[in-house]
């Protein structure tokens, strides 16, 4: 393949002109340094074969934490027109479908809890099943319960007694999204799911108790309940192997049609299928009841965690005040409208790493956040901090209403469990005040904070690029793992 | 991406976000075994250690159900594929989901049936140990299986 041409628009933008096949331009957020890296993992060539496939509008476009995926980049965003052979292709959303974030807070400070960190995070280990098959055998759904879950997602725990009314109205899509068809579901994917709800998983996805280090925009961070030495948790965890199966059985269908349809593609694993195709049909139905499994997943990890704070703090969490900020997805394709060449269109926006931040007004907020912008939660690694964010009009007009993810890994994780080897990690935290649990500390080890680039560089380029802005930082007092 | 070679005829591939494994064999079906192996490997977290995958092959996986108090079960497992390399990956997904939701571990297997694009085999799995480390998927970046002058060689990437 020739070298791909790339060029500098401005202190944060860089251009993948249009070459060879394809049918739109890239765009690319960067500073120089963070370019410097990017380039060197084939991520741009990544956002220039997305720009190949058929439908795309506007232009294929990275995120300043972009790095190379199977076939589409993480923290890539494209969007596909119907009416112009537009496809929907599940290598776009990734194996972990609606991977997510979301953020509860509290009425307590840090100090309120710092004398009994290690008894909170006891007790979150104990009752949020983390890891590989650990701990599965405590909750198993029923055939009908699954097909409620996939259904109707958080709204079912709300009816189990999980979740409030408030929790659902702070989640994106209300936790539900609709089009969702359990029986494009795979037996192998229910299989899969059947006792995994309520689970962290492994790898990247954690629970984080953090507090408030640090507030950009005082009056946001208020209206969301965010003020400094506020106490908080993070979720990051997604639709666990039912999502991953429905990707993988999707995968296998479309290889077929992009046969069948002689869909020309420079790379295997973004293989597709026209929007209007009943291949396209299912696996949007199936994706969405696996985006479904995802919120009620966080949900319910969210109920563990307010009955860990009632148990330790001896008081009911309704008068810790431990409400939802927000829950939102960063590997998801929606149906959304939007304005491109002067025209409002209905497309299938794909976001692969990168997350929705819809500005000030958009009719898909919660009322409460109507005038301020969605709510979006960069984590950062283990050991140093995380930011909110609130979306804005700069980010509906260049990017779909997207942002950024996270830090993005620099080193592999065999490189990762080299460096901590002979390491006390769990001392290393404790001496910087952070409580580690893990199911295995050869997770913790593939996850030690240098092996993620500085998350501050990544939040910086979106808020000086207007695709994003800074409300506050947290950081992190304890951290399950799996 | 990195390669260092953790054992006989597997090569972990180390790259920034993911996994993989380049395997080599002298036969189609050590080939699949070897692979399994590697991917067993990544599960446990193991993959800096050095084993002898094929230790476990002498033997063979017969009869059906659970045998012995051990946990030790024989599966059978059917696929077919339209070429070799899919049908590699249609094999470890396979075990990926035993793994998963059985919370056992591939052992060994006896192959009944082995060509490009059929496998019939016997697999003995026994119950996992905690596995560290998630596979969501076995990926079709870069999977490929080639034959070359009397030797089997495989790549596949693993989204972890």
């Amino acid at each position: 393949m020739a070298e791909l041409s790339v060029e500098r628009i401005d202190e944060y933008r860089w251009r993948v002109p249009k070459q060879g096949g394809m049918r739109v331009d890239g765009l690319v957020f960067a500073s120089e340094t963070l370019m410097e890296d990017i380039r060197g993992d084939e991520a741009v060539q990544q956002v220039a074969n997305v720009a190949h496939l058929p439908g795309i509008v506007g232009r294929s476009i990275g995120m300043p934490d972009i790095h190379w995926g199977y076939g589409f980049p993480i923290g890539g965003v494209a969007a596909f027109d119907p009416d112009e052979g537009g496809v929907v292709s599940p290598g776009g959303v990734g194996y972990d479908i609606n991977c997510g974030v979301r953020l509860l807070r509290t009425k307590l400070s840090a100090d309120d809890v710092r004398d009994r960190l290690g008894r909170l995070m006891d007790r979150f280990y104990e009752k949020i099943p983390a890891g590989v098959g650990q701990g599965y055998d405590r909750f198993k759904l029923s055939p009908d319960q699954i097909r409620a879950v996939l259904e109707r997602g958080a709204e079912w725990t709300l009816d189990e007694g999980y979740a409030t009314e408030s929790d659902l109205a702070h989640t994106e899509a209300g936790g539900r999204i609709d089009g969702a068809d359990p029986d494009q579901v795979s037996d192998r994917a229910i299989q899969r799911g059947r006792d995994q709800l309520g689970t962290v998983g492994s790898g990247n996805h954690f629970i984080e108790l953090g507090y408030v280090d640090e507030v950009y925009d005082d009056g946001a961070a208020e209206r969301l309940g965010l003020e400094a030495d506020t106490v908080t948790v993070f979720i990051h965890s997604g639709s666990r192997g039912l999502g991953y199966q429905v990707c993988d059985d999707s995968i296998d269908t479309m290889m077929d049609v992009v046969e069948r349809e002689e869909i020309d593609l420079p790379d295997k694993q973004l293989v597709c299928a026209p929007l209007d195709s009943p291949e396209a049909d299912r696996y949007m139905g199936a994706m969405s009841a696996a985006a479904n499994y995802a919120f009620a997943n966080r949900q319910m990890m969210s109920y563990r965690v307010r009955e860990a704070f009632s148990a330790v703090l001896d008081r009911p969490w309704e008068e810790l005040g431990i409400g939802l900020v927000y829950d939102v997805a960063h590997n998801i394709a929606k149906w959304e409208t939007h304005e491109v060449d002067g025209r409002e269109r209905r497309l299938c926006v794909h976001r692969k790493g990168a997350t929705r931040a819809f500005p000030p007004r958009h009719p898909e907020l919660p009322a409460a956040y109507r005038d301020l912008g969605q709510p979006v939660f960069i984590p950062g690694d283990m050991g140093r901090y995380s930011y909110v964010l609130l979306g804005t009009d700069g980010a509906y007009d260049e990017t779909f209403g997207s942002t950024c993810h996270g830090a993005g890994r620099r080193m592999s994780r065999r490189q990762a469990k080299k460096t901590a080897k002979g390491r006390d990690l769990r001392r290393e935290f404790g001496d910087r005040g952070i409580e580690v649990r893990a199911s295995s500390f050869g997770t913790v080890a593939e996850e030690i904070p240098e092996a993620y680039k500085d998350v501050a560089n990544v939040v910086d380029v979106v808020d000086a690029a207007g695709i994003g802005r800074k409300v506050a930082r947290l950081r992190p007092l304890g951290v399950l793992k799996g | 991406m990195s390669a260092r070679t953790g054992a006989e005829g597997i090569t972990f591939l180390d790259h920034t976000a993911d996994v993989g494994i380049d395997v080599r064999a002298p036969s189609l079906e050590l080939l699949f075994h070897r692979a399994a192996v590697g991917m067993l490997m990544l599960l446990q977290g193991r993959d800096d250690e050095e084993v002898d995958p094929d230790a476990a092959d002498a033997g063979d996986a017969t009869g059906s159900g659970v045998e012995g108090p051990a946990g030790v079960e024989v599966r059978r497992v059917e696929l077919e594929a339209d070429d070799v390399a899919r049908l590699l990956a249609d094999w470890l997904k396979e075990l990926l989901f035993l793994h998963e939701t059985r919370h056992a571990d591939y052992a060994r297997a006896t192959f009944d049936r082995l060509g490009e694009a059929v496998l019939e085999a016997r697999v003995q799995t026994e119950p996992s140990a905690p596995a560290v480390r998630e596979i969501k998927g076995v990926t079709y970046h870069e999977l490929g299986v080639e034959r070359t002058a009397g030797e089997w060689e495989a790549r596949v990437i693993f989204d972890v």
